[in-house]
């Protein structure tokens, strides 16, 4: 907090440090931009953190549909003991769980890798424009302020801060104050996995099971398949006996799912997805502190309910929260392009695609509301540059939550997986833009073939898969 | 981005929301204060949450040093089954361990059931002090904007004294960071630890294990190794003075480092946590004040848990369970306060009039002379007078927790965050006094034995022991 203003000059400016702003850093580093990443928190990684499995790396057939940078890290969180498993969750997604703590080690040791500096507990105050150009930013932290330059911007704050300070047009929400839940993770330790996956097989009609068209499989062989995996990925659903029980009876608190993920490579450990405090505008810092003793109640609630009522739970411990409050939605950038829902749900491929998703539309309400719609015939769609591309700004690329698209899909594109291929695509197409070492690069003048060239050379996914 | 400014107002502003922040905030509200509690990152608790044992609540001869607050927060960490409480090393401490996954659980549910507004992913920007010298207040900048919170007295309970620097009080820097005390703090945990196999262990080969510098603890070191074992915790220090660590430092299977805390956190995950120094491997200009180590030290905790999985009996099922943010290099920056705590004072166990609060933990500094602990006097505690509390430069602005007014040897004790709680209670307490109708502005003004009375009532330790 002095008053002294420094200043510092990067190739590339990264804000946010989740799964897009990792994934976006790295491939410009890599890709030999001088590149800084930018948190306010005191770790990178973001949700990647939470315990909660890395969704839309594979559509729902099983085919990868994100690689590059995900497969890096992935390999170093498997070396370091951190990769509990690549499987189909028999409801409609294959997920990949991944052991929270080693991410942490296996993200820090990424970035370092690719050569990615790190500026963290630092807070991005002010956006300096000139013209249709963001010239810096000022970022707030324990020196005081300091002002970064650079030539390209990669706003991967998943609300948008950046973009949204340098004038882009967003909308949020539903744009009527509804607003998808948020959330406190929390784990578990101390789980008999063999237990639990009796319980699920003795009392099915709690499981969320075979919710896919495409599947073309009875809820029964569905079972069979989820119980033959060993995996303590369960999801309990609210209208399910137990839980609609416990809800009705005020034991537990309204929630549309409890959702049981692996996070040890031992499977003894677990995440558990339910809390949910929903319309809060995440923005409103406020609004959302304010939503925390509510959210340890509930997680607290959770943990009692489970351990009294779901069997393998019986013994276990409760283990911990996630870092920070999970937030699905706040503001999306109106982009120069704007993913659309049905788009997503028809899995549309484009030629000008960056990257890929295959999530299903996932957009949770209020209580045990939730809405859940399966992309075409398992496959994936793809994204094309112009939604990285706020509108109106010409070095500024935006990846992750905050991405240009409607409601239903943001729904889909928000999960980690997709986050992961957006931020390789606009942290590829940064460093190519810098290299030709033209004064004011204009990030959309990458040229798409190469930039799709370069992408699928370094290990991502753009065609070939359903 | 929201960019107009807001105002609000209240009574007590407490900015930092680690042990002593929470202390105030709670003990401000609870006294009747309107109070808010600004913290820059996503969760309460500041190094409470990160595995240490919490030291400085009980004297090396048993007595408790701490109350009120303090024993409430441990009566809420037991709530979420997060207490194991008071733990003797054999060394030179009582200590009390807690569950730091509780004691996020535990910081959140104190502070919001006292009513204390919380700001969280709130950066403080400026200090606003009119021509008097009083504090008017603290500008602070989140995701919804920028907003001065006008507050009758302001409590820095920031680690560094961020608030006193930023309007401009005299401060004391300590030189520590440029001597040889370089080294960096990990700390993470492990879970499945075999504690009978560890203290098996212990008990034949004690000459690896630190015992004995108290004489109070027992008869010999022999008798101290007796203790210990019978104890029954997975507390115990590893020291390079025995064969253990000193072969795998000397052949490489760990970085130079002359000691290995463990200390247990939770019973039923059978989890410690680990905590050693490192030097880390870059140039230390370049860990600024935003926490870049982080990407540095993640080898550093592999190579630990391996060495300890692989040679300390008792670890061979145990694996990684959490790693925390890392805290940086840790800047001595205290506040010049109306009275300057002393080494003398510590070690000589002086009481005081205007004492506030208690210490009590060994003195602990590392400089350019090498590493120095003593005890205090007789096993027993200090006083903390009001005085510590209250910068010199201002009239209405307290400290507590790490940047009291203390000289380098006494803030090596005081820092502890036993008395960082008991001193945030003090704080609240003297805030809440001045915001009554009617009273004096002025901290000089505050009637010592009205506030130390009302501590004593609100369970404070003040008087009666060693
Ligand atoms: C409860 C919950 C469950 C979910 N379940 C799944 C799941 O099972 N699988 C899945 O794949 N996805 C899931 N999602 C969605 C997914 O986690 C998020 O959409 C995704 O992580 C967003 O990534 P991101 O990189 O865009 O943003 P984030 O991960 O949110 O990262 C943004 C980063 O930017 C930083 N930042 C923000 N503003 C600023 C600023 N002004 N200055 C500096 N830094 C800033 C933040 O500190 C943060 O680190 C879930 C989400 C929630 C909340
Ligand atoms: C090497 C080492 C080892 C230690 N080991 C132990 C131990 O084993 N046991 C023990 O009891 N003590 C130990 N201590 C001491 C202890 O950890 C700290 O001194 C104590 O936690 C300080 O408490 P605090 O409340 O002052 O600050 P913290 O716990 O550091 O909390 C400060 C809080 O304020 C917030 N904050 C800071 N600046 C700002 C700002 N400008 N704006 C908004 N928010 C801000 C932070 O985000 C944080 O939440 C150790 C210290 C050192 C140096």
């Amino acid at each position: 907090m002095s008053n002294s203003l420094s200043h510092r000059h990067h190739d590339v400016v990264v804000i946010g440090g989740g799964s897009a702003g990792i994934a976006a850093a790295s491939a410009a580093a890599s890709n030999g931009a001088d590149t800084l990443l930018v948190d306010a928190g005191p770790m990178v990684g973001g949700e990647l953190l939470s315990g909660i499995p890395i969704d839309g790396c594979l559509n729902t057939r099983g085919e990868w549909i994100v690689g590059g940078f995900l497969n890096s890290l992935l390999d170093d969180l498997k070396k370091m003991g951190g990769f509990v498993g690549a499987f189909f969750d028999w409801r409609t997604i294959w997920v990949v769980c991944v052991d929270p703590e080693r991410m942490k080690l296996a993200v820090a040791h990424r970035l370092r890798e690719d050569g990615a500096k790190l500026l963290l507990n630092s807070f991005v105050d002010e956006v300096v424009t000139d013209g249709d150009r963001v010239t810096g930013i000022v970022v707030l932290n324990k020196s005081g302020r300091t002002l970064i330059t650079a030539d390209i911007f990669l706003d991967c704050s998943g609300d948008g801060d950046v973009a949204a300070g340098a004038g882009a047009d967003y909308q949020r929400g539903d744009g009527k104050g509804v607003f998808q839940p948020v959330s406190m993770v929390f784990r578990m330790a101390g789980v008999d996995t063999g237990r639990l996956l009796d319980f699920a097989r003795d009392h099915p009609d709690n499981l969320a099971l075979g919710e896919n068209e495409w599947l073309n499989k009875s809820r029964e062989e569905c079972l069979r398949e989820l119980i033959a995996l060993g995996y303590p990925k369960v999801f309990l659903k609210a209208d399910g006996p137990l839980m609609s029980k416990s809800i009705a009876e005020g034991e537990l608190y309204p929630t549309a799912l409890l959702a049981v993920i692996p996070v040890s490579a031992d499977l003894r450990v677990v995440a558990i997805n339910s809390t949910r405090v929903a319309n809060v505008d995440a923005t409103d810092t406020g609004a959302l502190s304010a939503t925390m003793p509510s959210l340890i109640d509930q997680v607290w609630n959770c943990q009692s309910f489970v351990q009294k009522r779901v069997p393998g739970f019986e013994e276990a411990a409760f283990a911990g929260i996630a870092p920070r409050i999970g937030i699905r939605e706040t503001r999306r950038i109106v982009g120069e392009e704007t993913l659309q829902g049905d788009d997503v749900l028809n899995a549309v491929k484009r030629d000008d695609g960056v990257a890929k998703g295959g999530h299903h539309v996932d957009v949770h309400g209020d209580g045990t509301d939730q809405l859940r719609r399966p992309v075409r015939d398992g496959g994936s769609y793809d994204i094309p540059l112009g939604c990285l591309l706020p509108k109106g700004i010409e070095n500024m690329g935006v990846a992750g939550r905050c991405l240009s698209a409607d409601r239903v899909a943001h729904g889909s594109a928000r999960v980690m997986g997709t986050c992961i291929a957006m931020g390789q695509a606009v942290g590829t197409a940064a460093a190519m833009v810098c290299e030709s070492n033209v004064p004011k690069p204009v990030l959309g003048d990458v040229p798409l073939p190469a930039l799709r060239d370069r992408l699928v050379s370094q290990g991502a996914i753009l065609d070939g898969t359903h | 981005m929201n960019w107009q400014m807001t105002e609000t107002e209240t009574d007590v502003l407490v900015v930092g929301g680690g042990a002593a922040g929470i202390a105030a905030a709670t003990t401000a509200a609870r006294n009747g204060a309107r109070t808010i509690l600004v913290n820059a990152g996503p969760i309460l608790g500041g190094e409470l949450n990160y595995g240490a044992p919490v030291d400085g609540c009980l004297t090396a001869r048993g007595e408790w040093a701490v109350g009120g607050f303090a024993r409430d927060f441990f009566a809420a960490c037991e709530k979420y089954d997060g207490y194991i409480g008071p733990v003797c090393d054999y060394r030179a401490l009582n200590l009390v361990c807690i569950d730091p996954e509780a004691a996020k659980l535990a910081a959140i549910d104190l502070v919001s059931r006292a009513d204390v507004q919380v700001l969280m992913y709130t950066f403080t920007d400026q200090a606003v002090v009119d021509d008097d010298g009083r504090i008017q207040g603290v500008v602070v900048r989140n995701k919804r904007g920028r907003t001065f919170i006008r507050a009758k007295t302001v409590i820095d309970a920031t680690d560094d004294g961020d608030i006193a620097v930023a309007m401009g009080c005299e401060m004391m820097v300590s030189d520590a960071a440029n001597g040889s005390a370089q080294s960096e703090s990990l700390l993470f945990r492990m879970s499945g630890v075999d504690t009978g196999r560890l203290l098996d262990f212990v008990k034949s080969a004690p000459e690896n294990f630190g015992a004995m510098e108290y004489p109070g603890f027992a008869e010999d070191a022999a008798a101290a190794i007796a203790g210990l074992v019978k104890q029954g915790q997975p507390k115990v220090l590893l020291t390079s003075d025995g064969p253990l660590l000193r072969d795998a430092v000397a052949d490489g299977r760990m970085y130079p480092t002359s000691w290995v805390a463990v200390s247990p956190t939770s019973t039923a995950r059978r989890e410690v946590s680990i905590h050693t120094t490192v030097v880390p491997d870059v140039d230390a200009t370049e860990i600024a004040r935003e926490g870049v180590a982080f990407d540095s030290l993640h080898e550093q905790i592999s190579m630990c848990a391996d060495f300890l999985q692989r040679s300390l009996p008792g670890f061979e099922e145990a694996g990684l369970s959490a790693i925390d943010p890392f805290v940086g290099i840790r800047e001595t920056r205290q506040v010049v306060g109306d009275y300057v705590l002393t080494g003398a004072d510590v070690l000589s166990g002086k009481k005081s009039e205007d004492g506030v609060a208690k210490g009590c933990h060994e003195l602990d500094v590392h400089d350019t002379a090498g590493h120095r602990r003593e005890n205090v006097k007789d096993g027993g505690s200090y006083d903390i007078p009001f005085g510590c509390l209250v910068a010199r430069d201002a009239r209405n602005l307290l400290v507590a927790g790490r940047s009291l007014s203390a000289d380098r040897e006494a803030h090596s004790t005081a820092r502890a965050m036993g008395s960082c709680m008991a001193m945030g209670q003090a704080a609240g307490t003297a805030a809440a006094m001045l915001s009554e109708p009617g009273s004096v502005s002025d901290l000089r003004g505050i009637n010592l034995a009205g506030l130390r009375t009302l501590l004593k009532e609100q369970g404070a330790v003040l008087d009666g022991i060693s």
